[in-house]
C-alpha cells in the first residue's frame, strides 16, 4: 500500500471528485450508472473498471460524502443507489474549488512566456 | 488523506461485519449484469455478453478484493487472529502461561498499591486552601536540636506578630482531651484550645454557622461534622446549642465541614489524649488561660507569605526570637512534613522495595518469553523460509506479550484491588493520612502500559536474530539463541531477590531487636485505663480502691504512659548551679513505680506522705543524674522551685523502644495536681488476674469511688509497647510479603531456564546415558548449571544489597546495614531455594530414556 501512495493518491483524489460530481449531475444513480457517465463526458477515455470504482464508492461512504441504499432499476435489477450526503455537497464545493485553483496554476506554469 | 470517520468505519468493520462478503459481490455481480444487459443492447450474442461485459468493466474476484481491504483495516483483521491463536498456544502451556502472568499480576498489584498509599499519605497535598503555605514554627535550643524544653513563648509569639514580614496569621494551638458529658454515655473527645485566628491562617470556612474568631467569648465552640452527625443527629439549627465540657458548658457557633481536620492526624500509635475513637479533634474552642509573656505556647502555626522561603522565615522568626531570650533557634516546617515527614523514610524504602519486586517480574517474562522464542528458532525459520514475512512472524510474537501482559496487568488490577482494603486498614492505624489513600488508577495504568510494552519489545527481540541458515539446519534443533541474555535475566532475578531478602531480614531484626530493648519497665501482668481524675484526692481514693482488689500488687496514676510521641517538658535550675536545664516531667502516684516495676536506684520515690503542703519532693531518673548531677550525690540535691530530689529510678523510654531516655522529672501528684489536670491521667496497675476480669474489676472500682467518673480505653501495656512499634510491624511484614514474592519469582524463573535446558539437551542427555553416564552423573550436570547461575546471583545481590541497604540505615535498630549474619542468612535461604528450583528439572534429565531419545531423533 505505502509504496505506491505518491501516484494512486492523486488519481484517488481525482476520481472522488468525478464521482462526487457525477452523483450530483445525475441524483442518486448505482455504480454502473457513474463508470458510464464519466467514460461519456470523458469520450471514453476514463473507462473505470469495478476493482478502482467500487473501493472508491466505498471509501467515500466510509467519509460520509455519499450514501447508498439498494434500489431497483428501471428494468428490474437490483442495485446498490447512490446519493450525495450534505457533507459530500460541501467537499464537492471544496474540492472543485481546490481542483480549479490548482489548474489555474499548471496552466500558467505551462504556458509561461519566456 | 483518509478522515478519522474513515478510520472509525474501518476499524468497526474489522469486528463487526455489517456489510457482509455477500453485500459486497451482489454489488458487484449487479454491475456486471447491467454491463451484460448493455452488450446485449448492442447486439452482442447472448453467450459472449458475459465475456465482453468482464472485458469492460473488469473481473469479479479482484474487485471484491480490493473493496474488503477497503471496508477493515486489513492488518488489524490479521492481528486479531494473531491474538487468538496466541491465546490458544497460551492455554496449552498453562504452566508458562501461568507463572508469566502470575508474576506480573504481583508486581503491578503490589507496585499500584503501594504507590497508592505514597500518593495518599506523601504526595496528595493536605486539603487545606495553599498547603503549602502553612507551617508549623517550634523552638529548640541552638546547641542541641534533641534537647527539648524549648518552647514558645506568648513573649515571642506576640513578638512575631508585630514584626514578622515573612510569616503571617501566626495562631497558637492547644491538644487536650475533655469529657463530653451531654449524651448518655460520657465521651471523650480531644478539644483544641486555639488561639484566633487558626481558621484564618488554615483557611477553612464553616459549614454551618461560622468558625471561631478573635472577639469571641471564651465559651464559644466549633464542632466537627462527625461529632455533631453523632450527637445531633446533623440538626441544621445547631447553631446556639450548648455542650457540655467537663462541666464547663459552651455554645456552638459553628461546624466545620466533613473531613475537616486540625491538628491534622499523624496516626501516631498511642496518643497523649488517648481517645474513644481515634486521634481526631471534635472541639474547637478559644485559648482558655490569660497567656503572659513567659506562658508556654503549645503550638504555633502560621502562613508563609507567598514568596518567603521557608529558610528565609526560620532565620527572621530566629532574629526576633533571639532578640528576646538568646540561644535559641525557630525551626518552621511545612505542615506536610509536620503530618507525614515521620513516614516518607520507610514509605520510599517500601516503594522501592515493590519496584524490585516489578523488576523481577518483568526480568521473569523477558526470560520465559525468549525460552520460548528459543524453543520456537527452528518452526519460526521455516515459516520464514515458506514465506512468512519478517513482520508477519514478528506480529505473531509481539500477540503473544500483548496477551501476557494484558493478562497479567488484568490480574494485577485484581491483586491491587484485593489488596487495598487490608492496606489501608493496617495503615490507617500506623500512617498518618489513611483516609486519603485510594487506589490511584493512574498509577495502574502507567504500570500496565510499561508491562504491555515489555510484552511488545521481548515479542520483538528474539526475531531479530532470526537466522534462517542457522535455525534449519535439523540436528541444531537444541541450539539456544539468547542463552546468555537468559542465564543474565536469572542472574537479576536472584540478585534482586537478595536485596529484597536483605532488607526484609534487616528490617526484622530490628524488629526482634526492639521487642528485647529495654524499655526500663516490665509490661507483664499490667494494665492500663484512662481516668480523668476530677482532683488529687480522688487520684489518691482511686489508687487506694483498686490497690486493694485481690490478686492487685500494686497501682499507680501517671500523667502519660511511657511510649508516646508526644512529650511534657520543662525547664529547671538546679540550686547553687548556673544555667538552666530541661527534662520531660510526669506527674505520678506514689504507686506508679511499682505497678510498672521501674527499680529504684538510689534514695526513695513518693509515698502518701508527699502531699500539698508538705515538702516538695521530685524523684529524677538516671539520664538525669549523669547528665546534671554526675558527680554529686544527686538525692539531697533542690531544684530551684521544684522540690527536692527525694530518690533516682532507672531509666524509662519516654518516646519510643529505639530512642534513648531522656532527662527526666517525676512530680507527685498530691502536690501538681494543676499540672495533671491539663494532662490528663492514666491509671496503670500490676497484677496477677485476667485482664477481662481486672478491666471489670477496676471499673466497678472508679464507680465506687465516684459514680460519674469512667474509665476510657483500657488495655495492657504490652499492647501500648506493641502499638508504639505499629508501623514497625506494617513495614516489616510489606518488606517481607515483597521478599517471599521476589524470592518465588525468581526460583520459577531459575526453574524455568533449568527445565527449558533440560528440555533442550534431551538428545544430549540421551547419548551421554548411552555412552555410560550414570544418572549421578547427569542430575550434577544439571544442578550444577543450577549452582552457578544462583551463585552469580548471589554474588550479584550482595553487592547490590550493600548498596541498596545504606537507605535502610535510618529506620534500623540494633543492626548495621551491612549485618553480616543477615546477608549470610539470605545467601544461604536464596541458594537452598535456587537448588531446589533444580531439583525437579534434575529428575526429569535423570529419568531420560536413552534408546527412547534416540530413536525419535
Amino acid at each position: 500500500m505505502a509504496n505506491t501512495a505518491p501516484k494512486t493518491d492523486v488519481l484517488q483524489g481525482t476520481l472522488d471528485l468525478m464521482v462526487l460530481r457525477t452523483l450530483e449531475a445525475l441524483g442518486p444513480s448505482h455504480g454502473y450508472t457513474v463508470a458510464g457517465r464519466i467514460e461519456q463526458i470523458s469520450n471514453g477515455a476514463v473507462q473505470l473498471n469495478m476493482g478502482t470504482l467500487y473501493p472508491a464508492l466505498m471509501r467515500l461512504e466510509q467519509r460520509g460524502f455519499i450514501r447508498g441504499d439498494w434500489g431497483v432499476t428501471e428494468n428490474n435489477r437490483r442495485a446498490r443507489f447512490y446519493r450525495l450526503t450534505a457533507a459530500g455537497r460541501r467537499q464537492l464545493v471544496a474540492e472543485t474549488a481546490e481542483w480549479e485553483r490548482m489548474a489555474a496554476i499548471m496552466q500558467s506554469l505551462l504556458h509561461q512566456q519566456s | 488523506m483518509p478522515t478519522l470517520r474513515e478510520w472509525f468505519s474501518r476499524l468497526w468493520h474489522t469486528f463487526h461485519r455489517s456489510r457482509r462478503d455477500a453485500d459486497l459481490e451482489d454489488e458487484l455481480r449487479a454491475h456486471l449484469a447491467l454491463a451484460e444487459d448493455d452488450a446485449r443492447g448492442r447486439g452482442v450474442a447472448s453467450d459472449d455478453a458475459r465475456r465482453v461485459a468482464v472485458l469492460q468493466v473488469g473481473p469479479l474476484a479482484p474487485a471484491l478484493d480490493a473493496m474488503r481491504d477497503q471496508r477493515r483495516l486489513p492488518w488489524m483483521a490479521d492481528f486479531g487472529v494473531d491474538l487468538r491463536r496466541a491465546c490458544r498456544t497460551l492455554v496449552h502451556q498453562p504452566g508458562f502461561a501461568a507463572t508469566a502472568v502470575l508474576s506480573l499480576a504481583l508486581g503491578i498489584g503490589a507496585n499500584t498499591a503501594i504507590v497508592s498509599v505514597v500518593s495518599g499519605v506523601l504526595l496528595r497535598p493536605l486539603p487545606f486552601p495553599q498547603p503549602d503555605e502553612i507551617v508549623q514554627v517550634s523552638v529548640m535550643n541552638a546547641s542541641d536540636p534533641r534537647l527539648p524544653a524549648q518552647y514558645v513563648t506568648g513573649a515571642d509569639l506576640a513578638a512575631w506578630r508585630t514584626h514578622a514580614r515573612s510569616v503571617r496569621a501566626l495562631a497558637a494551638y492547644l491538644v487536650t482531651s475533655r469529657t463530653l458529658q451531654d449524651g448518655v454515655e460520657p465521651e471523650r473527645l480531644a478539644v483544641v484550645e486555639t488561639q484566633a485566628p487558626l481558621f484564618v491562617t488554615l483557611g477553612t470556612h464553616a459549614a454551618v454557622g461560622r468558625t471561631l474568631r478573635e472577639d469571641d467569648a471564651p465559651d464559644a465552640a466549633v464542632i466537627s461534622a462527625s461529632l455533631w452527625q453523632r450527637h445531633f443527629s446533623s440538626d441544621p439549627t445547631i447553631v446556639g446549642h450548648r455542650l457540655t465540657l467537663d462541666g464547663q458548658s459552651f455554645t456552638i457557633v459553628g461546624v466545620m465541614p466533613a473531613g475537616f481536620q486540625f491538628p491534622y492526624p499523624r496516626g501516631a500509635s498511642a496518643d497523649l489524649w488517648s481517645l474513644d475513637n481515634g486521634a481526631t479533634t471534635d472541639v474547637w474552642v478559644p485559648w482558655s488561660r490569660q497567656l503572659s509573656d513567659q506562658g508556654r505556647v503549645d503550638s504555633v502555626v502560621g502562613r508563609r507569605q507567598p514568596g518567603a522561603s521557608i529558610d528565609a522565615a526560620r532565620a527572621e522568626l530566629t532574629t526576633i526570637a533571639d532578640g528576646l531570650v538568646a540561644g535559641r533557634r525557630v525551626n518552621v516546617v511545612p505542615l506536610g512534613d509536620v503530618v507525614a515527614g515521620h513516614v516518607r523514610l520507610p514509605l520510599l524504602v517500601l516503594l522501592g522495595a515493590s519496584g524490585l519486586v516489578l523488576l523481577t517480574a518483568c526480568a521473569n517474562v523477558a526470560n520465559l518469553l525468549l525460552a520460548r522464542a528459543a524453543s520456537r528458532a527452528h518452526e519460526t525459520a521455516v515459516r520464514a523460509a515458506l514465506g512468512a514475512s519478517r513482520w508477519r512472524l514478528v506480529r505473531q510474537h509481539v500477540a503473544e506479550g500483548l496477551v501476557l501482559s494484558s493478562a497479567g496487568s488484568m490480574c494485577g488490577l485484581l491483586v491491587a484491588v484485593m489488596a487495598m482494603p487490608p492496606l489501608v486498614a493496617l495503615a490507617d492505624s500506623y500512617l498518618p493520612r489513611a483516609t486519603d489513600i485510594g487506589l490511584d488508577w493512574r498509577v495502574l495504568a502507567v504500570l500496565a502500559s510499561v508491562c504491555l510494552a515489555a510484552g511488545v519489545v521481548f515479542g520483538i527481540v528474539p526475531d531479530a536474530r532470526i537466522d534462517l541458515g542457522r535455525d534449519m539446519k535439523s540436528g541444531e534443533r537444541g541450539s539456544t539463541p539468547h542463552g546468555r541474555v537468559r542465564d543474565g535475566l536469572v542472574v537479576a532475578e536472584v540478585a534482586l531477590a537478595f536485596a529484597l531478602l536483605v532488607g526484609a531480614g534487616l528490617l526484622l531484626r530490628t524488629f526482634v531487636n526492639l521487642r528485647h530493648a529495654p524499655s526500663g519497665f516490665d509490661v507483664a501482668g499490667v494494665l492500663t485505663a484512662h481516668i480523668a481524675v476530677a482532683d488529687a484526692d480522688e487520684s489518691a481514693a482511686i489508687e487506694a480502691r483498686v490497690s486493694s482488689i485481690p490478686g492487685v500488687q500494686a497501682a499507680g496514676f501517671v500523667s502519660l504512659l511511657p511510649l508516646q510521641e508526644s512529650g511534657w517538658s520543662g525547664r529547671f535550675a538546679i540550686d547553687g548551679r548556673d544555667g538552666m536545664g530541661s527534662a520531660e516531667f510526669r506527674y505520678v502516684t506514689p504507686g506508679y513505680f511499682r505497678a510498672m516495676d521501674i527499680p529504684v536506684m538510689r534514695g526513695r520515690t513518693f509515698t502518701t506522705a508527699d502531699r500539698a503542703g508538705a515538702a516538695l519532693a521530685i524523684v529524677v531518673n538516671e539520664a538525669f543524674v549523669r547528665q546534671y548531677l554526675p558527680d554529686v550525690d544527686p538525692v539531697g540535691r533542690v531544684l530551684h522551685d521544684r522540690g527536692e530530689i527525694v530518690g533516682v529510678v532507672g531509666d524509662v523510654r519516654q518516646v519510643s523502644l529505639d530512642e534513648s531516655s531522656m532527662p527526666e522529672i517525676y512530680y507527685p501528684v498530691a502536690q501538681n495536681f494543676a499540672q495533671l489536670s491539663s494532662v490528663g491521667s492514666t491509671l496503670v496497675v500490676r497484677s496477677d488476674q485476667p485482664f477481662p476480669r481486672l478491666a471489670d474489676a477496676i471499673r466497678a472500682a472508679v464507680r465506687d469511688v465516684n459514680p460519674h467518673q469512667s474509665t476510657f480505653r483500657v488495655e495492657s501495656m504490652a499492647d501500648v509497647v506493641a502499638a508504639s512499634m505499629g508501623d514497625r510491624t506494617l513495614y516489616v511484614s510489606l518488606l517481607g510479603i515483597f521478599a517471599i514474592i521476589g524470592t518465588a519469582v525468581a526460583a520459577a524463573g531459575v526453574h524455568a531456564v533449568i527445565a527449558y535446558l533440560v528440555a533442550t539437551r534431551t538428545r544430549e542427555i540421551g547419548i551421554r546415558l548411552a555412552l555410560g553416564a550414570t544418572t549421578a552423573d547427569v542430575r550434577r550436570l544439571i544442578m550444577s548449571r543450577g549452582a552457578a547461575l544462583v551463585a552469580v546471583g548471589l554474588a550479584t545481590g550482595g553487592i547490590a544489597a550493600l548498596l541498596l541497604t545504606r537507605f535502610l540505615q535510618g529506620v534500623l535498630f540494633g543492626v548495621t546495614a551491612t549485618d553480616p549474619l543477615t546477608f549470610a542468612g539470605v545467601a544461604a535461604l536464596l541458594a537452598l531455594v535456587g537448588l531446589a528450583a533444580s531439583v525437579g528439572p534434575a529428575e526429569r534429565a535423570a529419568r531420560v530414556d536413552p534408546a527412547l531419545t534416540m530413536r525419535t531423533e
